[in-house]
């Protein structure tokens, strides 16, 4: 018996038939195994940010942590919570405020760092390098910024994925499991995970910026330009004599970051977001002085470089 | 390797299965890692949408899941990831300490911390200074949290420095408008004129005999009721 064109196009479009292609593109999204250079690539980047984030400290170490320090235990418990019960930030630096003991662990945090950085152990000194950006963290709350959101779900997303296969020690050494170049799942889980994390990061920042009159009225650059003990390079001068300038890059801003959330998935718009997106964190590392952030979000967004360019790339490098 | 990287999924292409895949998963560890992804996303959103003025019910939530987005710090608890809305929290912010012997009146007698003039205003280190200087201003109004930021400021100048401290103070650093820097005077056109910076939390630094440190807040402008004209 032959079947009408009706009962086919009905079939097609049936609930049990919606909710298989839905499952067959979410598996495909999430689980088709994916060249693990990309964790690779990501691995070597994120690294850097943790290494510059702990180098950082080494000036002030003592003076925030350190016995007499700015930010005592006490008063970290009391601006947490802590000292009601109800802090969840675990650090190994309350453990101590001596000096010595403060800079061996600084020293040896570093260490952990770089050691992820270039592969080596690469799974356990990702969580380490986690585990210590955590504690830097978690022992003063108040002094954190945008930045050190950013690294840490790029940290905590790396810890699920072979990142020691390739570009690594771990690879060069042969103690890496698996064939360097095999296509690996969880590979493919954190690179998503990390782009979806960072495209919901682009949603927090244009939500957030048109909840305030700034960003519709096109004045918000000038305000970031204007702190004089921020930025990076005095821009008044330039913006001044023109209030169309201000406006042009004030909604340009919320237009690429808008843009980026949608055209960052497809493969044919994708090049166009990324090199949007670059222009979009070079004016606000220079207009704000949120240089470390800026950064994050530029290696963040090397989770959508195609395969095809990183294996270029790496071939180059070798 | 050529024919090789071309059957292999790109990340361009989500449609697109390996052939040969090294790695698969079963139907059931797709279930559960498919559950792990969703929870966990959903308590990624429930932070960050709860970063600007969040509800009763998305700072409830958060409350309940705060040993995972605390401890891991996806909880992004305030970070003005706007950058700037223009209002007078949106400003520059620093902590200025006097010590013993010191001129109130003289600006040279005043540490500042940071000091935007002798620092790198995009370094770490510089930043850590401006947020927490930011928090003591943001915090003027709570004696406990201030006495506590205070106190800290003046025991790193007491137990390190070696120095006595007798006040602290946060100030805010105002913006310019668009229009004082096209075309007001000559003190509107100097970002750093006194003009531009406003106290929003003063203490006196005591210091014992043993070492210990007391903060007592000052009275701010505003603060102290005006006198009645029927008073003598």
């Amino acid at each position: 018996m032959k079947s009408s064109p009706t009962d086919a196009s009905a079939a097609d479009h049936s609930p049990a038939r919606l909710s298989q292609q839905f499952g067959e593109r979410w598996n495909r999204f999430w689980f088709d195994p994916l060249d693990p250079i990309h964790v690779a690539v990501l691995r070597s980047l994120v690294g850097c940010l943790a290494v510059y984030y702990l180098v950082t400290f080494t000036p002030d170490l003592v003076y925030w942590f350190g016995d007499g320090g700015v930010l005592s235990r006490e008063t970290v418990a009391h601006l947490t919570g802590a000292d009601q019960g109800w802090g969840f930030r675990a650090s190994f630096l309350n453990l101590t405020t001596s000096p010595t003991v403060l800079w061996v662990f600084h020293g040896l945090s570093i260490l952990v760092a770089i050691l992820f950085t270039v592969g080596l152990l690469s799974r356990v000194m990702n969580v380490l390098t986690l585990l210590v950006v955590l504690s830097y963290i978690h022992r003063g709350p108040i002094l954190t910024g945008p930045f050190e959101p950013i690294l840490c779900f790029l940290l905590l997303y790396l810890c699920l994925a072979p990142t020691g296969r390739r570009l690594s020690l771990d690879g060069r050494f042969g103690w890496s499991r698996g064939a360097s170049d095999a296509p690996s799942v969880s590979a493919r889980v954190a690179t998503r995970l990390i782009q979806v994390h960072l495209v919901a990061i682009y949603g927090l920042i244009v939500t957030n910026q048109l909840a305030g009159e700034a960003w519709w009225n096109g004045e918000a650059v000038w305000w970031l330009a204007a702190r004089s003990e921020s930025r990076l390079a005095d821009l008044t001068g330039l913006l001044a004599p023109s209030l169309f300038l201000i406006n042009a890059l004030t909604h340009a801003i919320v237009l690429i970051e808008i843009g980026f959330i949608v055209l960052v998935w497809p493969r044919l718009t994708r090049p166009y977001a990324l090199a949007a997106s670059c222009l979009l964190w070079l004016l606000i590392g220079v207009t704000s002085g949120l240089v470390s952030f800026a950064a994050a979000m530029l290696v963040g967004n090397a989770a959508f470089i195609s395969t095809a360019t990183l294996r270029r790339l790496a071939a180059r490098g070798d | 390797m050529a024919v090789r990287a071309e059957e292999r999924s790109d990340s361009s292409e989500p449609g697109r299965g390996a052939k040969g895949s090294a790695e698969g998963l079963s139907p059931q560890w797709r279930q559960f890692g498919s559950l792990a992804i969703v929870l966990h996303l959903l308590l990624v959103f429930v932070a960050l949408s709860a970063n600007y003025a969040p509800s009763a019910l998305q700072q409830r939530l958060l409350d309940v899941f705060a040993v995972y987005t605390r401890a891991l710090n996806l909880d992004p608890n305030f970070t003005p990831y706007h950058l700037t809305h223009a209002t007078e929290v949106d400003v520059d912010h620093q902590v200025q300490v006097l010590l013993e012997n010191g001129d109130a009146s003289n600006p040279a007698d005043w540490v500042s911390v940071p000091n935007v003039h002798e620092e790198l205003t995009i370094s770490e280190p510089y930043r850590r200074r401006q947020r927490f200087a930011k928090v003591l201003s943001l915090f003027a109004d709570d004696d406990a949290t201030a006495g506590h930021l205070a106190r800290g400021m003046a025991s790193q100048f007491v137990h390190q420095r070696d120095l006595q401290p007798t006040r602290v103070r946060a100030r805010a650093h105002l913006l310019q408008s668009w229009t004082d820097v096209r075309a007001g005077s000559v003190q509107q056109r100097d970002p750093f004129d006194p003009s531009y910076y406003d106290v929003r939390y003063d203490a006196r630094i005591l210091i014992g005999p043993a070492g210990s440190i007391d903060v007592l807040k000052t009275a701010t402008a505003g603060e102290v009721a005006r006198p009645d004209a029927s008073e003598p």
